[in-house]
């Protein structure tokens, strides 16, 4: 999608209606001097679009920074409004902002499902880059760069899904742990055992002990599988044994009960130690559990210093002095240490989870037992009382740990506070309920059939459970184990699949990046994601400096080419997720560039962009020019934005570039300035000249290095061209230049000498015929190092229209 | 550069699609993942419920 036609109607800066013309999607640049309106188009760009400015949604403004959009002379009965006409007419739409009872509102004239859903995938792309938005990623922490990748390219959602599968297969393995599948198989063996002296581990040895059961009666039936079984017990069933098979099965169940209880308190003992004591080194600092809620507070703190919202050298709360970087550095160290805490919190708080589980399990236990018809007989009174004491310090042990609560330390007592219980007692009450079990098989140990029946009744209880149990088990591994294939199968697809978006974004803005910096020190641009225990945690921009990995970018690197960086990343990331949209905004973005930074940028756009719309502003007139002169047959339409108190912002035809106001003066044989005008561009041709072809000039530091004279230049320039054996070496018009009395910055002194328009004219025409000699009539570009032909020993243009000998 | 890369979405899809083909994962499993998935229902509490019935009913059938 480009776009067609731009049109604005009160809207910010514009008083009056604007529109542009875009010339079949053609890009645009865009020169106008601050405060001329040209970041109002970039605001309508981004309320169009995101239905909010960035910049404008401060809480002093509020409302997303809506009302700050209409235009401050907008009569309030006036519409403001956005029209967009885009290369798909479908997605062409007319976005007003407008008062209905004193309330802003504001809609769009296009309410298809093609256009909602052409906003909502727009959303999702980068379409508009400012020049404080440039160190935003670069500065941000790795968390907050994880967070932003992932948001971009739909990793929250993988996120999101690993900690589904994550907890699926913790639960799981939790919920293995309670079941105890093991101990309750071992109780129900060890009833077996009791039963017939020995443990059964299969359908075959139950059988059998069956057989060996039945041997003494010398019944006709055979014992061949279950059903033969259930034939027999209905056959040696008597109505007068019913009570005593109850009783003794109701024993069993009361005697496996307590021993699952013992089970389940003893997790509840060793879950509860591990959370006491880590409540124990929490409760030492309860400060730092307190500061765990600072944690909002701070992580937005950095996020203003970082993104340069507030960029005094004081702490905007206590205003106390302190340098921004600083209050950074200490912001980060308190945020890692507070997330330390907040997980050993989150670990007491599953600690606490747990203990809770197993108490309510063991509880249960005893609720079960208790509804056993065996303790209600009156020689066991005794021992339900004991069993209910149990039952009341293991409610209380529940409401203990329920309570419980790290902001309340007192409230979390030893273990022995917190449940205790007479282990060897509650033994004694099994053994006691063993005794009396017995006592019932005791009574009728003549009755060979009862004893036969009640042990078969008894095996084939236990067998059967411990079946049930088996396959139980069998079925939670099973899923577990399912489950924890899958989850690390997804963990290495989505490594997989970060670790790779990140390699090739990765080689995008490093190309980028070096087109823009050639024969710098820094190489191997990364981002690298940052892992702990399975989980991402943040993301790194690493890089090779003078051949040394270093990180993070402004470590070392100066604001120029953190702005550089930023560019290139910005620009990576439009080629990886612009998918529909192929036009981007670039407010301003050059500021803090040099000339060498600023020329490479824009050829950097011309070049690799060439297939995107791009709607660029400047205010720097050196740069403007700079890029008109490169876009020239590059289909690009050049404007110009002026604003007056009457009219507010406006788009114009755009100021005359240097070359054009020269020719012009020319014209008109006007000398004022002219003669100064021609040495400037000579300057600038020269330094581009020399530039292309690395013509090495003497060193000098920082802004002084852009202040260099044509004399010196040219001198250098053709030493070079003789040392290169290059044909050019002899041409006339470095003598003509060299010699000429207005390479000099004469007429600016105090001297007689006037200058003639004739004598302009020469001069200006051989600084044309030195353009000429190293500019390709056919492509527009100076002879290039970039374009040099090793086998041919020849520098060349662009497009290879314009080449010279060039000996190594 | 955007042809090699797959989005997160992408990513999921194509990861669901072939949990069953994971060597040893149990096909009930695979299955209620995948179905939870396609009706955008896969949250943590539909999955247990959903692996527990798989476990009850397989209990009840033996």
């Amino acid at each position: 999608m480009k776009l067609k036609c731009l049109e604005i109607s009160g809207f910010r800066g514009i008083r009056k209606d604007i529109s542009m013309d875009f010339d079949s999607s053609k890009s645009v640049l865009i020169y106008g001097d601050n405060g001329s309106g040209k970041s109002s188009i970039a605001d309508a760009f981004e309320w169009f679009y995101c239905d909010k400015i960035e910049h404008l949604s401060t809480e002093e403004i509020g409302t997303k920074g809506v009302s700050a959009l209409r235009n401050i002379f907008l009569p309030d009965s006036d519409d403001a409004s956005v029209t967009l006409n885009c290369s798909d007419s479908k997605c062409d739409s007319r976005k007003k902002l407008f008062y209905k009872k004193a309330k802003l509102n504001s809609e769009h004239s296009n309410i298809s499902q093609d256009f909602k859903d052409y906003l909502i995938e727009s959303l999702r792309e980068n379409l508009i880059l400012r020049y404080k938005d440039l160190l935003r990623f670069i500065l941000s922490t790795k968390a907050q760069k994880l967070e932003e990748i992932s948001q971009i390219i739909g990793f929250s959602e993988v996120s999101k899904i690993k900690g589904v599968l994550k907890k699926a297969v913790n639960d799981l393995r939790k919920e293995l742990k309670i079941k105890n599948y093991d101990n309750h198989i071992n109780i129900k063996q060890a009833q077996i055992i009791e039963q017939i002296g020995q443990n059964i581990i299969d359908d075959e040895q139950y059988l059998n002990a069956i057989k060996d059961l039945l041997t003494p009666l010398n019944l006709s039936i055979k014992v061949k599988d279950n059903s033969s079984i259930e034939t027999i017990l209905e056959l040696l069933k008597k109505p007068e044994d019913k009570e005593a098979i109850a009783q003794q099965l109701s024993y069993e169940k009361v005697i496996e009960n307590l021993n699952r209880f013992k089970v389940s308190l003893n997790h509840s003992c060793s879950s509860y130690k591990a959370f006491y004591e880590k409540c124990q080194q929490i409760a030492e600092d309860q400060d730092k559990l307190k500061k765990i809620n600072l944690e909002p507070l701070l992580s937005q703190g950095l996020s203003i210093l970082e993104r340069r919202l507030y960029e005094d050298d004081k702490c905007p709360l206590c205003l106390e002095d302190k340098s921004r970087a600083e209050l950074i550095d200490e912001l980060r160290k308190r945020l890692e240490e507070l997330a330390i805490a907040k997980r050993e919190k989150d670990a007491a708080i599953e600690g606490k989870n747990t203990t809770q589980r197993f108490i309510q399990g063991a509880l249960s236990e005893i609720e079960t037992a208790l509804k056993e018809k065996c303790l209600l007989v009156e020689e066991n009174s005794a021992l339900l009382k004991e069993i209910e004491q149990i039952k009341e310090t293991t409610s209380a042990a529940l409401e203990k740990i329920r309570k419980a609560s790290l902001s309340e330390p007192e409230l979390i007592n030893r273990l022995e506070d917190f449940i205790n219980l007479d282990i060897p007692a509650l033994q004694n009450v099994i053994s006691a309920l063993t005794v009396n079990k017995a006592k019932i098989i005791t009574g009728k140990k003549d009755d060979l059939t009862f004893t036969v029946y009640s042990k078969i009744f008894s095996i084939r209880q236990s067998y059967n459970e411990i079946k049930s149990m088996k396959k139980a088990s069998e079925f939670f591994s099973q899923q577990q184990q399912s489950m924890e294939l899958i989850y690390n199968e997804f963990v290495k697809k989505q490594r997989g699949g970060l670790c790779s978006f990140l390699e090739s974004i990765s080689k995008d803005i490093n190309e980028l990046y070096l087109f823009m910096n050639d024969s710098e020190n820094v190489s191997e641009i990364e981002l690298v994601p940052l892992d702990e225990d399975d989980e991402f945690v943040g993301i790194t921009l690493q890089f090779k400096f003078h051949g040394k990995p270093e990180s993070p970018p402004h470590k070392y690197l100066s604001e120029s080419h953190l702005n550089c960086l930023g560019i290139c990343l910005f620009l990576a990331s439009v080629r990886a997720f612009n998918k529909l949209n192929r036009f981007i905004v670039l407010d301003d973005v050059i500021s803090s560039f040099d000339t060498n930074h600023r020329a490479r940028f824009a050829r950097l756009l011309i070049e690799k962009f060439s297939d995107y719309q791009i709607i660029l502003f400047t205010h720097e007139k050196d740069w403007f020019e700079i890029v008109s002169n490169m876009a020239k047959g590059k289909n690009w339409l050049i404007k110009g934005m002026y604003w007056d108190h009457e009219n507010g912002a406006t788009i114009e035809p755009p100021p005359l570039t240097l070359k054009e106001e020269i020719e012009s003066k020319l014209k008109k044989s006007d000398t004022t300035g002219l003669g100064n005008s021609i040495r400037v561009y000579l300057e600038h041709l020269l330094k581009e000249i020399c530039h292309e072809l690395k013509v090495k000039v003497e060193f000098r530091f920082n802004e002084h290095n852009e202040y260099r004279m044509s004399r010196e230049l040219l001198s250098e320039l053709k030493s070079k061209l003789k040392d290169r054996k290059c044909e050019l070496k002899d041409n006339a018009v470095f003598d003509r230049l060299n010699s000429s009395m207005f390479i000099g910055n004469r007429t600016s002194h105090d001297s007689s000498f006037t200058e003639s328009i004739d004598d302009l004219k020469v001069f200006y025409s051989d600084v044309q015929k030195l353009e000429e000699i190293f500019r390709c009539s056919q492509c527009g570009n100076l002879i290039s190092k970039k374009h040099y032909d090793n086998v041919a020993d020849k520098v060349r243009c662009s497009c290879g229209g314009l080449q010279y000998i060039w000996g190594k | 550069m955007t042809g090699q890369i797959k989005s997160g979405q992408e990513i999921l899809d194509e990861f669901i699609s072939q949990i069953a083909n994971i060597e040893g994962v149990d096909q009930d499993v695979a299955e209620i993942i995948l179905k939870l998935y396609q009706d955008g229902k896969l949250t943590n509490t539909n999955l247990t419920n959903e692996l527990g019935k798989t476990r009850e009913k397989k209990e009840n059938e033996t």
